[in-house]
């Protein structure tokens, strides 16, 4: 269950005076700070619901699923988020081209936390997901084509449990037989996630996958 | 906010560590060794190409300070081993969080788990270097004990915790201020001159008690005694376990920059 109340979070001054050391310790040019990106939200979700985040770009979708990932820290509010959360924004997140395809599945998957011991059956699982083979799977990943990238961390986001799902956009991966397989496997892991929660732009895959939809401005009252 | 809150937080982090053990091992060791995959020697290349370079200075600062070579060597070899470890891992840490930007901003891993991860990483390289040093022991009549062995081994967990420490400060102030880690890189190279790797502590003479503020020497020292003896061992041991206590105490005050860095990258 997410449940945030009064949630205040800003970013830094992210221009060149505010990340200058000369800047902060001479104090010549003062940086200047730019209007917090949420200042009061609410924003609640229980245990079997998706629930979808639209908004316009800008309004804060992706930050908002980093907060509630427990990536970004609110500064202020009365906060209640689930532990182990799965934040699937970047596909390819702890993937080194230098690695091979069979590396970066286990790559992939000590960067979700799945312990030494128990990695095997996770990477086999996710190489038969990712339909790329035992060949294919011995070469480095700077061979293989942007879908290809893509599947493995696809396959290994569909092997690994979580309490909460939280997706930046509906993933798209491969070609068109290959996404048609993805997209059902995603639908079948919503179902059995506890909790999700999907930013899009798309209002019909919203209205299509979600219990219910949330404009990221009225989140703010 | 309370001390408390700090500690919790900071626990948090710094428990993910054991959560994320394969992460920071396994990718550690990806990291050493991918580099060098697609050679013949791997990243013995780096033992080579460090071996030439002790070989070839040996004889030139020995010549040069008028030293024996079969004191000198053995001294300065596992000076600039030790160095090439301690200097990698800061500046490695450093850049941690900037380098493993997308594992930074997209998970919940936390600073300490990316910095355990650089740590293994020269590791790895620094048990690759030491390699040098046998040939070096045995030619040279260099005395091995069990008891050397242990103490070589408290010495590198002592500065393993010192760099994990030590290396988040760094990571979230790189982070942070852009120039920052220039200003490091600075330090570490301005700090291979002023620390005893190529000359010897005593050649300072009356100005000697300097190295007493050197934190590098102590480093060295730690590293260099259980195999050539110091009559400072316990001294730099002292000095050392201060600097993990501070760097610790520094990390606890600052825990919520620990997570909080993320929002400059």
């Amino acid at each position: 269950m997410i449940s945030i109340r009064k949630g205040y979070f800003s970013y830094p001054p992210l221009n060149y005076s505010g990340r200058s050391l000369k800047g902060k310790l001479l104090r010549r040019s003062p940086a200047i700070i730019p209007p917090p990106v949420f200042s009061n939200l609410d924003f609640f979700a229980d245990d079997g619901e998706i629930v979808g985040l639209s908004g316009h770009n800008g309004s804060g979708k992706t930050t908002l699923l980093k907060l509630i990932a427990g990536i970004l820290p609110f500064e202020r509010g009365k906060i209640s988020l689930p532990k182990n959360s799965g934040c699937l924004i970047d596909i390819n997140m702890g993937i080194e081209l230098d690695y091979t395809g069979w590396e970066a599945l286990r790559a992939r998957a000590y960067t979700f936390g799945v312990k030494s011991c128990d990695i095997q059956p996770f990477v086999e699982k996710a190489a038969e997901i990712s339909q790329l083979g035992n060949e294919r799977l011995s070469h480095f990943v700077k061979s293989y084509s942007t879908g290809m990238q893509m599947r493995l961390g696809f396959s290994m986001a569909m092997v690994v449990e979580f309490d909460c799902l939280l997706l930046d956009e509906w993933l798209s991966v491969g070609d068109a037989d290959y996404q048609q397989y993805a997209s059902s496997l995603l639908k079948e892991k919503i179902k059995q996630t506890p909790c999700v929660i999907i930013a899009s732009h798309s209002k019909d895959l919203l209205n299509d996958v979600c219990t219910r939809t949330v404009d990221v401005d009225s989140l703010q009252p | 906010m309370t001390l408390n809150i700090k500690l919790a937080q900071f626990w948090h982090l710094l428990h993910q560590l054991k959560t994320y053990k394969g992460a920071w091992l396994n990718l550690g060791y990806f990291d050493a060794t991918t580099r060098y995959r697609s050679t013949v020697l791997g990243p013995l290349w780096i033992t080579i190409s460090l071996s030439f370079l002790i070989g070839v200075l040996s004889f030139q600062w020995s010549t040069i300070f008028n030293i024996a070579l079969d004191e000198y060597l053995p001294y300065f070899a596992i000076g600039l081993i030790s160095w090439t470890f301690i200097a990698g891992t800061i500046i490695e840490s450093t850049d941690a969080a900037l380098r493993f930007k997308s594992l930074s901003i997209n998970s919940c891993i936390s600073i300490f788990v990316i910095v355990a991860r650089t740590i293994t990483k020269s590791f790895v390289i620094y048990l690759h270097n030491i390699l040098i040093l046998i040939p070096i022991f045995i030619f040279f009549d260099t005395p091995i004990t069990p008891f050397s062995i242990v103490l070589w081994v408290i010495s590198i967990i002592l500065i393993s915790f010192l760099m994990l420490f030590l290396g988040v400060l760094l990571a979230i102030l790189a982070a942070t201020y852009t120039d920052f880690k220039s200003l490091i890189e600075s330090i570490i190279q301005a700090s291979f001159f002023m620390t005893p790797i190529i000359w010897f502590p005593n050649q300072l003479g009356k100005y000697s008690f300097a190295h007493e503020f050197n934190p590098f020497y102590h480093l060295i020292t730690i590293m260099r005694a259980p195999f050539l003896g110091s009559e400072h061992l316990m001294q730099s041991y002292l000095y050392v376990i201060s600097m993990i206590f501070l760097c610790f105490c520094l990390s606890i005050i600052f825990s919520k920059n620990l997570i909080s860095y993320k929002r400059y990258l």
